[in-house]
């Protein structure tokens, strides 16, 4: 049985030729824009969700997580879209909440403009990461 | 996006995160933290007038067209003096103002064609774009402002 299954996935994956259509559409830009895009739209969804629905706020925030890492996959020729599509994400969702974050968020960009002019293996502080354990810390 | 929008977003998105009445107590904040950003524009639509125009007819927006606020290093400079404000006046304040101008950005990001986010330190062109070049673009900045207009009257 289990046999049968991975020849049948193994014959579905030549049939609809992930890799082809992945590259092309990176090749054709869709996938680091909805991506980057996506960032962004779920920065303002957490901002604004993060009040009154403390629930989707953290499910947004999942998400946005999710996205991330997807984007960490799939984007590698458009990084500075994604790094400042990251940035502005950020910035949304703390301007909610001001001390250590606003330092933070602060300490990011400068951090993106030392990684974007010289120092290309600068390390970017991952501020959802931090925060969605953060949220999780305080919750229990 | 045009400064109308940018306003009226600002308004919707601040009524929905503070609640509706500290938004319309802040109507002012609100709307200057969300429109000041396009000043920048000023000083190239004054130089380069008639190229603008004709740009704005074919559906290019020109990535020179934003000026020094919408760049990192300008947004770096604008989140530390938030971050000392905060200890100063009224927090619900600096959040409003911090929360305009971002989503400013955000959607700037979102919707211009081309974007020199780096400039100074990289000329790369960002081009997130989810309407698209050209005509989409233009008919979203159109549309935009009544439909927004209308969801705020009926709120």
């Amino acid at each position: 049985m289990g046999h049968l299954i991975r020849k049948s996935a193994h014959m579905l994956a030549i049939a609809i030729d992930l890799k082809k259509h992945k590259e092309r559409a990176i090749r054709a830009g869709v996938i680091p824009r909805m991506l980057s895009a996506s960032t962004i739209i779920f920065g303002i969804i957490f901002a604004v969700t993060t009040k009154s629905y403390f629930a989707a706020s953290i499910q947004a925030l999942i998400m946005l997580n999710i996205t991330d890492f997807a984007a960490f996959i799939l984007l590698k020729n458009n990084n500075q879209t994604k790094l400042y599509a990251d940035r502005m994400a950020e910035a949304i969702m703390f301007s909610v909440m001001p001390f250590p974050w606003y330092g933070l968020v602060a300490i990011n960009f400068m951090l993106t403009i030392m990684k974007v002019e010289a120092f290309k293996k600068t390390p970017i502080i991952p501020l959802k990461l931090v925060f969605l354990i953060y949220i999780i810390f305080t919750l229990i | 996006m045009n400064t109308v929008s940018h306003a009226l977003i600002g308004y919707a998105a601040s009524s929905l995160i503070f609640g509706p009445e500290i938004a319309r107590d802040n109507i002012v904040p609100i709307i200057l933290a969300s429109s000041v950003m396009d000043l920048d524009h000023v000083a190239y639509l004054l130089k380069h007038f008639k190229s603008t125009i004709k740009e704005a007819k074919t559906g290019h927006a020109t990535p020179n067209l934003q000026g020094i606020f919408h760049r990192v290093h300008s947004q770096l400079i604008f989140m530390l003096l938030m971050m000392v404000l905060s200890f100063f006046i009224d927090t619900t304040l600096v959040k409003i103002i911090c929360f305009n101008v971002f989503l400013h950005m955000g959607m700037d990001a979102l919707i211009d064609s081309y974007y020199h986010a780096f400039k100074p330190f990289s000329p790369n062109l960002l081009s997130i774009r989810i309407f698209g070049d050209k005509k989409m673009r233009i008919i979203a900045d159109v549309i935009s402002v009544p439909v927004l207009t209308f969801i705020l009257w009926v709120i």
